[in-house]
């Protein structure tokens, strides 16, 4: 018995040093940077084929054939998702071409993704609007759309390398936006915690890096934790709810997005601390916006799924039309031209003009 | 009393407990915060969830099935009460109808393994697989929130410091271990995962009582998504996928055998509150999101390991 519990405290200690030596802050990830981060300035509003942002976009583009048009999401569970698939069938009406929709059985799975895109080829789609699961593992399926001669446009999650087109927030750009805004929020000073994204998923490593370098403009605000809730609601809960036991003095906190930042907001609530911590997300989306509305959350970012892919399907139609290619290859959109921040002063605005999940 | 204490130490609950023992001095030690008072309620907050959704597994597990429906029915029963909430159904309405799809959904899984005698491995995944597809449908890609108080307070709200759902929690372990260790139907369970053939010559009602742990494992879970969605004030069709495997690993972990038998809700809880501690001191030591899951991993694999070779010895010492 007693050479088991020294055999069992060893295994613990083992694990409490490995805890102890990964302690450190979170490693730099060996991954590269996409091509897609290489230029991702904005484009003048005058030169979008598009107009207006959220449910209120329009175009003057016309499809010239019944072009079919593809929509490949990541799963049918996230709003942002859903609303995806809306703004291309709102751009299919507008601009008279066919939207297919596919969606992974298996929610979030690189595998079933990589299999519709192939099963879209063989479909003989025209064009594909795709938010890729993993910047990586979807590359192939893209090279194989593009020898067929499809274009594919990737919104949101950036593919590894450059295709078509890249359209959706410049996540770097969001974090940068709504680190300033919280910052000015606390008086440029202060304790801040950080709900990071997905570990290794090249929109929350983008988001994250954006968060960090507008950091360096206010060297009085100190990060005190930056642990991740994986996107999640529920995690961001649990994570806040643990941090605030040793951090119940901080004044601001930043969630990856605004599901995460909800729950973080649940756990404030629970804390007794409401009012008293600054918080921010991203997305913009409905429960975000009430949060906002009702003083729990202080500010997001109108991710737009509706308006990128919206624009996006314009910009295939327009090249499927006569050939005219996207002005460079990352057009983002909604970027820092479209007033993207949304806070208790134009909330709503916000909601009854904009918002794309309406 | 004596007798409890030499049945707990003769079993494998022990170990597990003294796992917790372990991570819970270490953990006191490293971290200045984590002995508060604050600090522990929010450990027991946090695997209130866990302790209801592996309640009754641990009687299904305990007959030598595997009930993997678990998350996807809490998150399903969830979303359907979600709808039921926003309709201005009553609360002790929703939470009734909740529990009675919990057990619809407990019935449906015992049929197939009890009346059609699928392996329950496979029917139970065949069933989650139905539920999570069902969420997805229920919720129409949306997330409903602001559900109305009468009924986050039971996922939010304190009765003196004791946040309810710690109560409500408590107050259903303490059902299920009355349930395993002083009725017959408890009884039954133990002996039949023990010795299926001998439990079989002596007249144990073998389906009446597999359905009966099924159902309680379809209750609990209907309880578990009520109070998750309460907790969060909001439900979204992906929200018990986390908890399908969770909930196994927190029954094996605190001793239940997967053979059956074995074991018991003390253990459960045991290895719940591993689980969750694990990812507080993580949380206050600031440890890096990458190195998490595997953390957690190796916390798993060093407890059953450690069971695993405590039981090799002891038998060794029998011999």
């Amino acid at each position: 018995m007693k050479k088991v519990l020294v055999g069992l405290v060893s295994v613990v200690l083992l694990v409490a040093f490995l805890v102890a030596g990964c302690s450190s802050p979170a490693p730099k990830t060996a991954q590269q940077a996409p091509a897609a981060v290489a230029d991702s300035k904005p484009v003048d509003h005058s030169k979008l084929p598009t107009k207006g942002i959220g449910t209120s976009i329009s175009t003057d583009v016309k499809a010239k054939k019944p072009y079919k048009i593809a929509i490949i999401v990541k799963n049918t569970t996230n709003p942002f998702m859903v609303k995806s698939i809306a703004g291309t069938q709102k751009a299919a009406k507008d601009m008279g071409f066919e939207c297919i929709s596919l969606s992974p059985a298996r929610q979030d799975s690189i595998d079933d993704q990589v299999k519709i895109m192939e099963d879209a080829i063989q479909m003989g789609v025209n064009g594909i609007i795709l938010h890729p699961i993993d910047s990586n593992g979807i590359m192939p399926a893209i090279r194989k759309a593009e020898a067929a001669n499809i274009p594919v446009a990737v919104i949101g999650t950036p593919a590894a390398k450059e295709t078509f087109l890249r359209s959706g927030v410049d996540y770097t750009e969001t974090g940068v936006l709504i680190t300033k805004a919280v910052a000015e929020l606390i008086g440029k000073k202060g304790k801040l915690i950080i709900i990071e994204g997905p570990p290794g998923a090249q929109n929350a490593i983008e988001r994250l890096q954006g968060i960090k370098t507008a950091l360096k403009d206010y060297p009085d605000i100190q990060v005190v934790a930056s642990q991740t809730a994986n996107f999640k609601r529920t995690e961001g809960m649990q994570v806040t709810e643990n941090l605030l036991q040793k951090y119940k003095d901080v004044n601001a906190i930043i969630g990856a997005n605004d599901e995460s930042a909800l729950g973080a907001a649940q756990a404030v609530k629970a804390a007794g601390l409401s009012g008293k911590v600054v918080i921010g997300g991203f997305d913009g989306n409905q429960d975000g916006s009430a949060a906002i509305k009702s003083g729990e959350m202080a500010v997001s970012y109108n991710t737009d799924p509706f308006g990128s892919t919206y624009l996006a399907a314009a910009y295939i139609v327009q090249f499927l039309n006569d050939g005219t290619k996207p002005p460079k290859f990352f057009v983002p959109f909604p970027s820092a031209l479209d007033d993207p921040i949304i806070n208790a002063k134009n909330i709503d605005n916000y909601i009854s003009n904009i918002a794309w999940w309406k | 009393m004596k007798k409890y204490l030499d049945s707990i130490k003769h079993s494998r609950t022990i170990y597990s407990f003294v796992g917790l023992m372990i991570m819970v001095v270490i953990s006191s030690l490293t971290v200045n915060k984590f002995m508060t008072f604050d600090n522990v309620i929010t450990i027991f907050r946090q695997a209130s969830t866990l302790f209801i959704l592996s309640a009754g597994l641990t009687a299904t597990i305990l007959m030598a099935e595997i009930d993997l429906s678990v998350g996807a029915a809490s998150g399903f029963i969830g979303c359907v009460s979600a709808q039921f909430l926003k309709a201005d159904l009553p609360v002790p309405m929703v939470f009734l109808l909740g529990m009675a799809l919990g057990a619809l959904v407990g019935m449906l899984n015992g049929f197939l393994v009890g009346t059609v005698k699928m392996p329950s491995f496979i029917a139970t995944y065949g069933v989650s697989w139905v539920l999570a597809g069902l969420s997805v449908i229920v919720m129409n890609g949306a997330v409903i929130f602001g559900l109305p108080e009468g009924f986050t307070w039971f996922g939010t709200g304190y009765v003196g410091p004791i946040p309810v759902i710690v109560i409500i929690a408590c107050i259903i372990v303490a059902l299920v271990y009355f349930l395993l260790h002083r009725t017959t139907f408890g009884r039954d369970i133990y002996s039949f995962g023990f010795n299926p053939d001998a439990a079989l010559y002596s007249a144990v009602p073998v389906n009446r009582t597999l359905y009966a742990a099924f159902i309680l494992s379809g209750i609990t879970a209907g309880i578990g998504g009520l109070l998750m969605m309460a907790r969060l004030n909001a439900a979204d069709a992906t929200m018990g996928d986390a908890y399908g495997m969770q909930t196994i690993a927190a029954v094996v972990i605190g001793g239940t055998s997967l053979l059956g038998g074995e074991g018991g809700i003390v253990g459960t809880i045991i290895g719940a509150l591993l689980l969750t501690i694990v990812v507080n001191v993580m949380n206050l030591l600031g440890i890096s999101s990458f190195a998490q899951p595997m953390v957690v991993g190796l916390l798993i694999l060093a407890v059953v390991m450690f069971d695993t070779y405590t039981r090799a010895m002891q038998e060794k010492l029998i011999e």
